[in-house]
């Protein structure tokens, strides 16, 4: 990493609609941002931190994503479709398929235990990447560890050891500290980015928005020092 | 570069350089939210 680029720290989880939607917004952003460099733009280190929407669910719910908001959250099922339909048109706008009648709604602690391992092996973009597609529009079980061994396998890691990563939770620690922090930093919801330790942006914000908050943040950083920090601040 | 890596917010907190666009708050977060977070420890409001 170097002290050049543009550090955009996001917390997110597997399970939260606006945040893979969100992820591809940036995405467009910071191309954008980068066309419009010529160039001249420093690297981008995209950082994901844990954050568990609903760390509550258990690990198996028979039902779709409608029944489970109707079920658990007392929404009408009809305006819970309702609710899905509008998400699913959103993801489509920025090419995501949205498929909640595979969605197998669970528990994220494990497939965020895999991200934590997959970062240690330097891939941690790929691995949500991976496992945002297969939880939103593969209906891939992602609290189950053969599963997640088999994505983590898809992007070049090992089997076994991903296996004893997930069955030991090596990482669950981390997990729980990218949770801490974001209670710390007052974050209540996700998406929530900050660029370069400073620039806050919270939720799924449209391209144009994450492309000049990336062009303000690099402007300045060349304009004033960078602030001393000692913590969150209250 | 891990994800452990943590991040220290400047005193003072963050500054918002854009209202809070659709999150997920909880487990309800399939509606559309047009309320920006409200100022809390570590996070300021936009300015």
């Amino acid at each position: 990493m170097s002290s050049e680029n543009l550090r955009v720290d996001v917390w997110s989880d597997i399970a939260c609609p606006w945040c893979y939607i969100g992820k591809r917004r940036f995405e467009a952003g910071e191309a954008a941002w980068r066309e419009a460099g010529e160039g001249t733009t420093p690297a981008v280190d995209l950082v994901f931190h844990s954050f568990e929407l609903s760390p509550d669910t258990p690990e198996d719910f028979e039902g779709d994503e409608a029944d489970y908001l109707a079920r658990h959250k007392g929404i009408d099922a009809g305006q819970a479709r309702q609710m899905l339909d509008h998400v699913t048109g959103i993801a489509a706008s920025v090419g995501l398929e949205y498929r909640f009648d595979m969605l197998k709604h669970t528990n994220t602690v494990l497939a965020h235990e895999l991200i934590h391992f997959a970062a240690a092996q330097g891939v941690q973009l790929e691995m949500t990447e991976r496992l945002m597609r297969a939880y939103f529009t593969e209906g891939r079980h992602l609290g189950r560890e053969d599963e997640l061994v088999a994505l983590a396998t898809e992007i070049g890691l090992d089997p076994e050891e991903a296996a004893t990563a997930l069955r030991d939770h090596t990482f669950r620690a981390d997990v729980l500290a990218d949770e801490a922090q974001a209670r710390e930093l007052g974050i209540n919801g996700v998406p929530f980015f900050v660029i370069d330790g400073k620039w806050a942006l919270s939720g799924a914000q449209e391209p144009a928005t994450f492309a000049s908050a990336l062009a303000h943040a690099e402007r300045e950083r060349s304009a004033v020092p960078s602030p001393v920090s000692e913590g969150a601040g209250s | 570069m891990t994800s452990t890596d943590r991040l220290s917010a400047p005193l003072g907190g963050f500054t918002f350089v854009a209202p809070t666009q659709d999150a997920c708050e909880g487990d309800a977060c399939l509606l559309p939210s047009s309320e920006p977070l409200t100022e809390t420890a570590g996070v300021t409001p936009p300015r």
